[in-house]
């Protein structure tokens, strides 16, 4: 131990008041706070007060009976009038637990838990366990967070209480409009709405609600794609991801949009690009148009690549024009085949005011299959150069650019190590970069995010940090004003 | 004292426990609810506000946070994450984790307090109880009847 440390340091945690000792215990799972009663006569009784109960099965390593046994134990000597949190996890359900598990969730609400997490991860040999919750449960006052995962959600046949729900978070949740519906209609505090990965919705209403931030993703049917139809009058924030070849959303309303995200990604990218003449194509082009009044669009780089293939073997024609678009941010592989999607987007967005680019890691393959390649021997600078002229008559508006290179993240080992790799990719982004210097007229700042205190003094990329800074002092500008920042 | 900078920010000035001060922005301070009461209650029109409990060196640390989380609110979520992280892990090099934890109880900062319970939790996580004690320095004072009598209770949890 340091010598220029305090007393307390000395003494260790001893030094602080109970009430602190079990603020701290209440961030162990329940397995670590039971334990600390053996370590002295202090702790002895510490850990009966806690106010949050965080049971994880995954953790404990045990059988799910001998968790179960474990829980109930922990409930009967726990002594705090009232928890915050309560969670529970647990690698499967079986039938012959519900009077346990109804039990426990007694507890938590007699408790007045206002942080509820249930999940329950099946195999996915098993059938979706069906989970009825009973009345009590959707009966509750203190409820302000709520996470359910990995069950049949069944119908209920009271109506559903949560007058200080503010936040709903449900994964692989299998359930029918109408509970859906009664669990909105009972939830009028409700901000934040988080459906993934569920099955069986069809509809999402959400109109007379104050839900703001709405994430969805890979919500699908048993058999075939029938799509959720999504009405958000109010909604603020939208993100939407999946996989849309098993799944589609019609967004019928969501007049006060300002921000909207698109994230899907493709399972059998090669296979599934032309099927059904391009169906898919014809989703995101749908779905993109129909979050055009949105303020801010985000797309991840998946989208960007089918945006690509879309404009490199002309499919369809593009999205329709937003004039509402005043920021859009793009994420990209800096690979080449991505720049006509980037364009294409930047072309259906002529009023942008910002355009954020960030360098993302690739997943998976390419969506640029052996009808697409012949159109991808373009070479980088000429089609750059090319784009440049009609780029500054539509784009005078744009007046901040941020870019975030890779060296903004983390570099895995692998790649770190392979220094001509790195070199290359340093390069592409310079010549981006460069790009919207030399041709936004407007451009009153170029940001670009290298996490420079992190990776000053580390050799390579502060090698690759520098290179970049001296190749972007010299080069020319539309725009003599434009400040140009690293941050 | 108030004085107020050229972006019309009004400064407050802290005073620690061993009489070193710190001049910072309102809305800094008022990261703490205690400090933002004290302003309410024009505690800092007279001077310095005086924080009894917390030494300079542990104020330096919590004013640190306090900046970073004042104006960092159109920030990502994830890369104010990735700073509490590193702030907490080098705040350990300069200050004992169990002082920044009662300051920020004094001073009722919830993210600073939250930040430096889960740090100490993470520290006892999946540790057997004899590595526990010898990592905080808590002495074992069960005769060796009450530690089997203890042990017995809660044979439950460590089966």
């Amino acid at each position: 131990m340091s010598a220029t440390r305090s007393q307390s340091s000395v003494d260790g945690l001893s030094s602080l008041p109970d009430a602190l000792l079990i603020y701290i215990l209440s961030f162990l799972t329940a397995k670590d706070a039971v334990k600390s009663s053996v370590l002295s006569k202090r702790w002895n009784n510490l850990w009966l007060q806690i106010s949050s109960l965080l049971f994880s099965h995954a953790d404990s390593g045990c059988s799910l009976d001998t968790f179960a046994a474990f829980v109930t134990q922990v409930l009967i000597f726990h002594e705090a009038p009232k928890i915050r949190r309560f969670h529970l996890q647990m690698e499967g359900y079986q039938e012959h637990l519900a009077p346990a598990v109804d039990e426990w969730l007694r507890f938590a609400i007699t408790r007045q838990a206002e942080d509820l997490n249930l999940e329950f991860n099946a195999s996915s040999h098993q059938n979706t366990q069906h989970l009825s919750l009973h009345e009590f449960f959707y009966n509750n006052q203190s409820l302000r967070l709520l996470s359910l995962q990995g069950f049949r959600l069944c119908h209920t046949d009271g109506a559903v209480c949560w007058p200080c729900l503010t936040r709903l978070c449900l994964t692989h949740i299998e359930m029918e409009d109408e509970q859906m519906r009664k669990i909105l209609c009972g939830s009028p505090s409700l901000l934040d709405l988080e459906i993934v990965n569920c099955q069986g919705l069809l509809s999402l209403n959400l109109t007379g609600m104050n839900v703001k931030n709405v994430s969805v993703g890979l919500v699908w049917q048993e058999e075939g794609v029938s799509g959720l139809k999504l009405l958000i009058p109010k909604v603020v924030s939208l993100s939407l991801s999946g996989d849309l070849e098993i799944e589609d959303y019609f967004i019928e309303d969501a007049t006060s949009l300002e921000r909207a995200e698109i994230g899907f990604e493709l399972e059998n990218c090669n296979e599934c690009v032309h099927r059904g003449e391009g169906q898919i194509f014809k989703r995101l082009r749908r779905i993109v148009e129909s979050l055009n009044h949105a303020k801010v669009l985000s797309v991840k780089s998946t989208c960007v690549e089918m945006f690509s293939v879309c404009e490199m073997l002309t499919l369809f024609p593009p999205p329709a024009i937003s004039h509402k678009r005043k920021c859009l941010i793009l994420e990209t592989t800096q690979k080449k085949h991505e720049l006509p999607g980037i364009f294409q987007l930047l072309r259906r967005s002529p009023e942008i005011e910002k355009l954020t680019i960030k360098t993302c890691e690739a997943l998976g393959a390419d969506l640029c299959d052996d009808e697409c390649k012949p159109k991808c021997r373009f070479n980088r600078a000429l089609y750059l150069e090319y784009m440049g002229e009609s780029f500054s008559k539509l784009h005078q508006n744009l007046k901040t650019v941020e870019f975030h290179s890779f060296l903004r993240q983390d570099l895995d080992s692998e790649f770190r190590e392979d220094d001509e790799k790195l070199q290359r990719l340093s390069e592409k982004e310079v010549e981006v970069i460069n790009f919207f210097l030399k041709n936004a007229q407007g451009l009153e700042e170029a940001v670009i995010c290298v996490n420079k205190e992190k990776n000053m003094g580390d050799p390579k990329p502060q090698e690759l940090m520098c290179n970049m800074f001296e190749n972007l002092s010299t080069s020319s500008r539309a725009s003599p004003d434009a400040r140009v920042l690293f941050l | 004292m108030s004085i107020t900078t050229e972006n019309n920010e009004k400064m407050i000035t802290l005073m620690s426990s061993d009489g070193e001060e710190f001049v910072v922005e309102e809305a800094v301070a008022a990261q703490s609810q205690t400090i933002k009461h004290l302003i309410e209650d024009g505690c800092s029109t007279e001077g310095s506000i005086p924080l009894p409990n917390v030494t300079g060196r542990v104020l330096s640390e919590v004013i640190q946070y306090c900046k970073k989380h004042s104006s960092s609110d159109d920030k990502e979520e994830k890369e104010l994450e990735a700073w509490d992280a590193e702030f907490v892990k080098a705040a350990d090099d300069h200050v004992a984790l169990t002082d920044l934890m009662m300051a920020a109880n004094f001073l009722d900062i919830k993210g600073l307090l939250d930040l430096v319970a889960q740090t100490l939790a993470n520290m006892i996580t999946g540790k057997s109880p004899e590595e526990v004690r010898r990592m905080w320095n808590i002495k074992n004072d069960f005769t060796p009847e009450e530690a089997e009598k203890v042990r017995k209770e809660n044979q439950w949890a460590f089966e």
